[in-house]
């Protein structure tokens, strides 16, 4: 087998990666993660809702309030 | 499936053995955080020691990690596959460091070009003068020759990537990233013979 000393040294270096760091690494990851997370769940919720402000505003009707509205005429029951 | 739900153990087995292409289809079909922690059991140490081996500092290296898989985890759906998943995650991680250490130096990088114009005429350099040198030797001279002649000589030697995987990385065509590859061996000799008044 062929020596190569760049995977010694990447072995090396490696070994300096201990499992407490690795799991703190990962921890800080996770939370990092969990921001993004929580800031697309704000997004989600709530961009919606000021989308259908700006319409209602403009002088247009929320879409899902028309829907109900057609639903009621097709089923007068329900 | 009516297996994997009796046994979760084989199931973990079975996807322990998975390659990683389908270990991050996985993860992108179901967002199952498993698959990413797989990922990162099986890369998280070769950052890192891709991260000290550029930034030379324990600390810097772990904040790095860190920042090099949250990028990873985020831009998952743009892993083509056109490459290994090991090439794409190491290409980040270089880019990365490459760019922290530029952007703490005021001074722009000097480009491999303007360096190796001054040797261009030297021989070629074979491959067993550096795979077969001493470690300790090796980590010196790869801490003094120029960032991005590291790069690439970790790229090829390190990360066994083959040209055409660095020029698809680089975005660079095969013969020039040869070029490369044979300026940053000339380097690396200047370097060794002036540090060691070898050769």
């Amino acid at each position: 087998m062929s020596v190569n000393n760049f995977k010694e040294l990447e072995k090396e270096q490696i070994e300096k990666f201990d499992s407490s760091r690795k799991k703190q690494v990962k921890n800080n990851i996770d939370s990092s993660l969990g921001v993004f997370q929580f800031i697309g769940d704000i997004f989600g919720l709530y961009i919606p809702k000021v989308m259908g402000i700006f319409v209602r505003m403009s002088g247009g009707s929320n879409r899902s309030q028309i829907d109900n509205s057609e639903k009621s005429k097709k089923y007068p029951n329900q | 499936m009516f297996i994997n739900l009796l046994n979760p153990v084989l199931s973990d087995k079975r996807t322990e053995m998975k390659s990683d292409e389908e270990v991050v289809k996985l993860y992108l079909e179901t967002q199952d955080g498993r698959y990413f922690d797989m990922l990162y059991n099986r890369y998280s140490g070769k950052v890192f020691g891709k991260c000290i081996s550029l930034l030379k500092h324990e600390e810097k290296a772990a904040d790095a990690m860190q920042d090099v898989f949250v990028k990873i985890l985020l831009n998952l759906s743009k892993f083509s596959g056109k490459s290994r998943f090991s090439t794409w995650i190491y290409s980040i991680t270089y880019n990365y460091c490459i760019d922290t250490i530029r952007k703490k130096k005021k001074n722009p990088l000097v480009s491999v070009d303007d360096l190796a114009n001054a040797h261009d005429t030297a021989d070629d350099i074979n491959d067993s003068f550096l795979l077969e040198m001493n470690i300790k030797r090796l980590k010196v001279v790869l801490d003094k020759i120029p960032m991005k002649d590291k790069t690439i000589l970790l790229m090829k030697y390190q990360d066994e990537m083959s040209i055409k995987e660095i020029g698809l990385m680089t975005d660079k065509s095969e013969s020039a990233i040869k070029m490369k590859i044979k300026r940053a061996k000339q380097k690396f000799k200047k370097v060794y013979k002036e540090i060691y008044k070898e050769l």
